[in-house]
């Protein structure tokens, strides 16, 4: 492929709208939805669950797409991206953007029919923060990692809502945590790119301002200790076992950023990095085991004043099925009986 | 640069240039080619060479700073002075910078042409569909 010249054919089409679709970061996107959706306080209702998995996932996947189009010329020049579709012209511009257009239909559609509208209005903002706001302002404003950070928080917001159909301080909480999280991350993956992304010309806070690089990165370590163990047991988010619990993961995290904010290198840095891969599906994980909503001590307590146990109907209000009577309903509510 | 020959009913796609990255292309051509089919063509593949050019010209001022700002700084630390990654940090913000308006400019009308291409191609995919459904 280096030398010759080659036709433009797309070969295996699957494996090309995988790329397109960046397909390990779709997964991530939606396993955080997944989160978001177990974190909410009801019964599992299994249709729902599979229209915002499928949902998200086409979303992201419309995203990604749009991505690559944008940044082909860019992806050219950095070795990490140079090989992917757009720029090996495996397909037509066009045909990049008709596979977005119809992902992010279908994705829409299936969120506001399988889950609700609220649901499908977040994933189409979404889609056009990142597309839209995040990747152009690569190329012109530090702020970009900003919106990258909105555009990681969202999700979680779409697989709570989908369930909720509300958006409550329980759910902004989680998305926050999400928020936090980027920071360490982004700036721990690009400290080791600030050659080529001077000259590819994105104007990411490693290369501009190194000094807020490190600041942000302390700086929300530290927020996430206060978010998990103090802001996601008072919303109710989670039990205050969670605020005990994802203290050895935060206190790593705060070491870790520490360590690349006095002393800002390679190896800091892809250490960083690496362990914020890590955290996130262990906070996730932790999160979901402590959901107050799911706490099966509260649902015993909730038992003794639904004698009846027969639950046909798992509808909860905010979805667009018809809402059963509240009888029928399984709901743990988050506040304790004690 | 040789033109290579090749088989005109079909897309290609050439090597990466040496400076600016950028792959060339030529795009596929009947005989009987409507002026629309044409124009698109002809446009995308000047939008790839204008493109192409462009960072040509950027690749090769940054090889040329950089080159420039490593002589000074091991002039300053000596013969056996390294040049380490906090220094060339501190090239990287500068030509980051310097490039910036440039850089701007040449993004404004990457995503501009881009864009006005859609429809005619949508034109073009058109024309070969129902050229296709005549045969």
């Amino acid at each position: 492929m280096a030398d010759d010249w080659n036709k433009m054919d797309p070969k295996n089409l699957l494996e090309a709208y995988l790329q397109l679709s960046k397909h390990r970061l779709t997964l991530l996107i939606t396993s955080t939805a997944v989160g978001g959706f177990m974190m909410a306080p009801a019964a599992f209702d299994a249709s729902t669950f599979a229209a915002c998995a499928i949902g998200t996932t086409l979303l992201s996947a419309s995203a990604n797409a749009c991505n690559h189009l944008l940044e082909a010329p860019y992806d050219a020049q950095m070795k990490r991206t140079q090989s992917r579709v757009l720029v090996i012209h495996r397909f037509s511009p066009l045909h990049a953007l008709t596979f977005a257009g119809a992902t992010a239909a279908s994705g829409l559609s299936i969120l506001w029919i399988g889950c609700n509208p609220i649901t499908g209005i977040l994933g189409i903002l979404n889609l056009g923060i990142y597309a839209g706001v995040y990747t152009p302002l690569k190329r012109y404003h530090i702020g970009c990692t900003w919106a990258g950070a909105v555009v990681g928080a969202i999700p979680p917001l779409m697989g709570y809502t989908a369930v909720t159909g509300v958006i409550d301080p329980a759910v902004l909480v989680l998305g926050t945590i999400l928020y936090s999280w980027q920071f360490p991350h982004f700036n721990g993956l690009s400290w080791n790119l600030r050659g080529d992304y001077s000259r590819a010309g994105y104007r990411v806070m490693c290369v501009t301002d190194e000094d807020l690089c490190r600041r942000t990165t302390i700086r929300h370590a530290l927020a996430l200790i206060g978010l998990c163990s103090i802001a996601a047991p008072i919303s109710h988010l989670t039990t205050w076992g969670f605020a005990v619990d994802s203290l050895p993961l935060n206190a790593v995290m705060l070491y870790l950023s520490y360590k690349f904010y006095r002393n800002p290198d390679a190896k800091t840095s892809r250490t960083l990095f690496r362990f914020s891969l890590l955290y996130l599906p262990l906070i996730m994980v932790l999160m979901v085991i402590s959901n107050q909503g799911r706490n099966p001590n509260e649902f015993k307590n909730l038992h003794t004043l639904a004698p009846d146990n027969s639950v046909t109907n798992k509808l909860l209000p905010g979805s667009l099925s018809s809402v059963p009577s509240p009888v029928d309903i399984k709901v743990r509510p988050r506040i304790t009986f004690d | 640069m040789e033109e290579p020959k090749l088989d005109r009913r079909y897309d290609w796609v050439g090597p990466p240039d040496k400076v600016s990255k950028i792959r060339p292309i030529r795009l596929r051509r009947v005989d009987n080619e409507t002026e629309t089919e044409q124009n698109y063509r002809t446009t995308r593949e000047q939008l790839n060479e204008w493109n192409s050019a462009f960072w040509t010209i950027h690749n090769q001022l940054f090889e040329q700073k950089r080159a420039e700002f490593v002589a000074k700084k091991k002039q300053e630390l000596g013969r056996l002075g390294q040049v380490s990654a906090a220094d060339m940090s501190v090239f990287y913000k500068q030509f980051l910078n310097e490039r910036a308006s440039s850089l701007r400019g040449y993004n404004n009308e990457w995503y501009r042409r881009n864009f006005a291409l859609i429809w005619p191609a949508v034109r073009v995919n058109w024309i070969r569909f129902c050229r296709l459904l005549r045969r």
